[in-house]
């Protein structure tokens, strides 16, 4: 086995292919440079820390997505109270105004036009903030209960990772212990040889039993580290199996997040579809629109102000008025 | 009968000027159709309350209407719809100006949170496909953005610009006045001024016919009592019988004026409204062709925020459902089990000898 069976890391093919967002993320589980749990074996001690952090993660991520469907809702808010406000004005000059007629009955239209449009944007700031936005708050609320300092969930896992970790640890503690002890009986059996080699006659019979004496600690230390080495190897399988379990599940509460977030995903894009093709009041405002510039008959507005104001009207004339007493 | 009719009407006229007008057509219709039925108001005209004191819906407090075309100075009703006309003019643009405006703002506020959202997602802690996606989605619904920008620039470009320089056309401007309503106005005075010339003649003539009928009819009183009075000198019965005679004279020669008058008014009357008729024609032409801008116009703006087949809409669902259907959860799992899961490398314990 060599001193260290990690192979070199090797970025997988799909990374590099992929556009600048992924390399330019300075955060994230994608920022390796970044990241300190980046190149660390998962089995390792402390490793599975990072398994717990992406679970934090989503429920800032959550609140994120929140963040931003309310900024976008808040903005076509904005956006219909303009068009409203427009309307309303604008159709209350156009009523003091000069106009007369189906001209301005059509002008006219034009304002409702905006009413119209408002309403759709006005539709759609409200799917974001009565639906989509309630649910996400909802799900971000059911998946990341908090206790006072920490989320719930996490705490499990956390838990059930030292569980499955403690006697490994433990283990691993004990290998080190050893080696170490070992390395140091290596050491002194070293220095005894090297006394007894350049000690004089009378001293080497000494120092032989010395050295003796270590090389047996040698042999014993060596022993123990290895057998130490052996159950390490022996609980690997059991150690494995436990910790994917635990893993597992939190791939599966991932899954979870990442399907939930397409969900939505799709949602929105419908959203932003309904408003904008295929609407109901959309269509209904191009048809009153039409139907009002049809309408528009400049003939009979010219005609109904020539009854009234024109030559149609009945001039008095002057004629021959005798004296009355 | 016709005189005290007018006079109420004037007094009621004067009476709804000082009520809101809010309340005018309701009463207005209730009352004055019940009494005075009015036989020009084309009832088929809905009017849009409430309005100018001089709109032409107004029937009631606009001093134009109800009064005939050809009596004096009435023709000031055509000039005023010009002025009118002039006025929407400015009015249509600045509407709509106002429109392009409010859609620009949109746009760019659709512009600034796309770009700060992508920002703060890249700065996140979010990976993989669904990172990619939820990037591609805002930078997709970006599209609606470049919509309204476009419908800003066709408003500005096909409505109000257009109407500005109709304006600019057709309502040419002197340091004062509007030249076209100014010319109008000059026809209409050259073509009514020798009438009212005529029309003085005759309002004069009448009074002094009149006065004289009022003194005749002095004398002759005045006649009848000396003749009754039996003390009366044969000196002042002569002196009344002159006078009588003269009065009776006068009043034949001024009646005589008058009725020359009159038959002067009637020959020239046909001429009178054929030129009257004539300029205000050209105002029917003028404003025909205003109100044929503005149906343009109108139409216009309709297509302008037409977008059922809007290419960047279209391009926005392609967009979408491309994305979207690229959205694999197995796959960031995957990747991210490889980079900090079960798949990475651990270094496992083994014997480590010693070395030098």
């Amino acid at each position: 086995m060599n001193l260290f069976s990690r192979k070199s890391v090797v970025p997988p093919p799909s990374l590099s292919s992929q556009p600048s967002i992924s390399n330019a993320a300075t955060a994230g589980p994608e920022a390796f440079a970044n990241n300190s749990a980046y190149g660390r074996g998962f089995f390792e001690p402390g490793a599975y820390s990072v398994a717990l952090k992406r679970c934090e993660n989503g429920h800032d991520l959550a609140q994120q997505l929140a963040d931003m469907f309310e900024e976008r809702a808040q903005l076509e808010s904005v956006y219909t109270n303009q068009l409203r406000a427009w309307s309303r004005k604008w159709h209350t000059e156009l009523v003091k105004s000069q106009e007369y007629g189906t001209n301005k009955k059509l002008w006219d239209q034009t304002a409702t036009a905006g009413e119209q449009m408002a309403e759709v944007h006005g539709a759609l700031s409200s799917s974001l903030t009565d639906s989509l936005i309630p649910k996400l708050r909802q799900w971000r609320k059911d998946n990341y209960e908090k206790s006072r300092i920490h989320y719930k969930k996490t705490k499990e896992f956390e838990k059930e990772f030292m569980d499955a970790q403690k006697s490994w640890s433990k283990l691993l503690d004990k290998i080190s212990e050893y080696k170490s002890a070992y390395y140091a009986a290596c050491k002194a059996a070293k220095l005894a040889d090297d006394a007894e080699r350049s000690a004089s006659e009378e001293q080497r019979r000494k120092l032989a039993d010395k050295a003796e004496v270590a090389r047996r600690e040698v042999g014993s230390a060596k022993a123990k580290y290895e057998q130490a080495v052996n159950e390490a190897r022996e609980q690997r399988p059991r150690y494995e199996s436990a910790m994917k379990e635990v893993f597992e599940r939190t791939q599966a509460f991932e899954k979870k997040r990442l399907d939930f977030f397409k969900e939505t995903f799709e949602e929105f894009s419908k959203v932003l579809e309904t408003a904008t093709e295929d609407n109901p009041t959309l269509k209904k405002m191009n048809e009153d629109y039409k139907t009002s510039i049809t309408a528009h008959d400049s003939n009979e507005d010219l005609s109904w102000w020539d009854q009234n104001y024109g030559t149609q009207t009945n001039s008095r004339w002057p004629e021959y008025e005798e004296y009355r007493d | 009968m016709v005189k005290w009719l007018k006079g109420s009407y004037r007094l009621w006229q004067w009476c709804m000027l000082i009520i809101d007008f809010r309340f005018n057509e309701i009463l207005f219709k209730l009352i004055i159709h019940v009494q005075f039925p009015i036989p020009h108001m084309n009832n088929k005209m809905q009017c849009i309350l409430p309005q100018g004191q001089t709109t032409p819906e107004r029937a009631l407090s606009n001093p134009w209407f109800d009064k005939g075309f050809c009596e004096p100075h009435q023709y000031r009703a055509a000039l005023d719809r010009c002025k009118g006309g002039y006025e929407s003019c400015d009015m249509f643009i600045d509407i709509f100006a106002d429109r392009a405006r409010l859609e620009r703002e949109y746009a760019a506020d659709l512009e600034k949170w796309a770009a700060l959202s992508i920002k703060q997602i890249s700065q996140s802690k979010e990976f993989g496909v669904n990172k990619k996606v939820w990037v591609e989605l805002i930078r997709a619904s970006k599209e609606i953005g470049n919509t309204h920008m476009d419908i800003a620039q066709r408003l500005q470009d096909t409505v109000v610009e257009k109407m500005a320089t109709y304006k600019k056309d057709n309502y040419g401007k002197s340091i004062l006045h509007v030249k076209k309503i100014k010319e109008f106005e000059r026809d209409f005075e050259q073509a009514q001024k020798p009438w009212l010339k005529l029309l003085d003649k005759i309002n004069r003539a009448k009074k002094d016919y009149q006065d004289a009928q009022r003194q005749f009819k002095k004398a002759e009183t005045a006649e009848k009592i000396i003749e009754s009075d039996r003390g009366a000198e044969e000196e002042q019965k002569t002196k009344v019988q002159l006078s009588v005679s003269t009065y009776k004279k006068q009043c034949e020669a001024l009646k005589s004026k008058y009725l020359q008058y009159i038959e002067e008014m009637k020959s020239s009357r046909a001429n009178y409204e054929n030129s009257m008729k004539e300029v205000l024609d050209r105002t029917h032409s003028f404003e025909r062709k205003r109100l044929a801008q503005f149906k343009l116009l109108f139409t216009a703006f309709h297509q302008a925020l037409v977008i059922d087949k809007d290419p960047h809409l279209g391009k926005m669902t392609e967009a979408f459902t491309q994305s979207l259907n690229t959205h694999d959860a197995d796959k960031d799992i995957q990747w991210w089990n490889s980079h900090f899961g079960s798949d990475t490398n651990t270094n496992w314990p083994s014997f480590e000898e010693l070395k030098d």
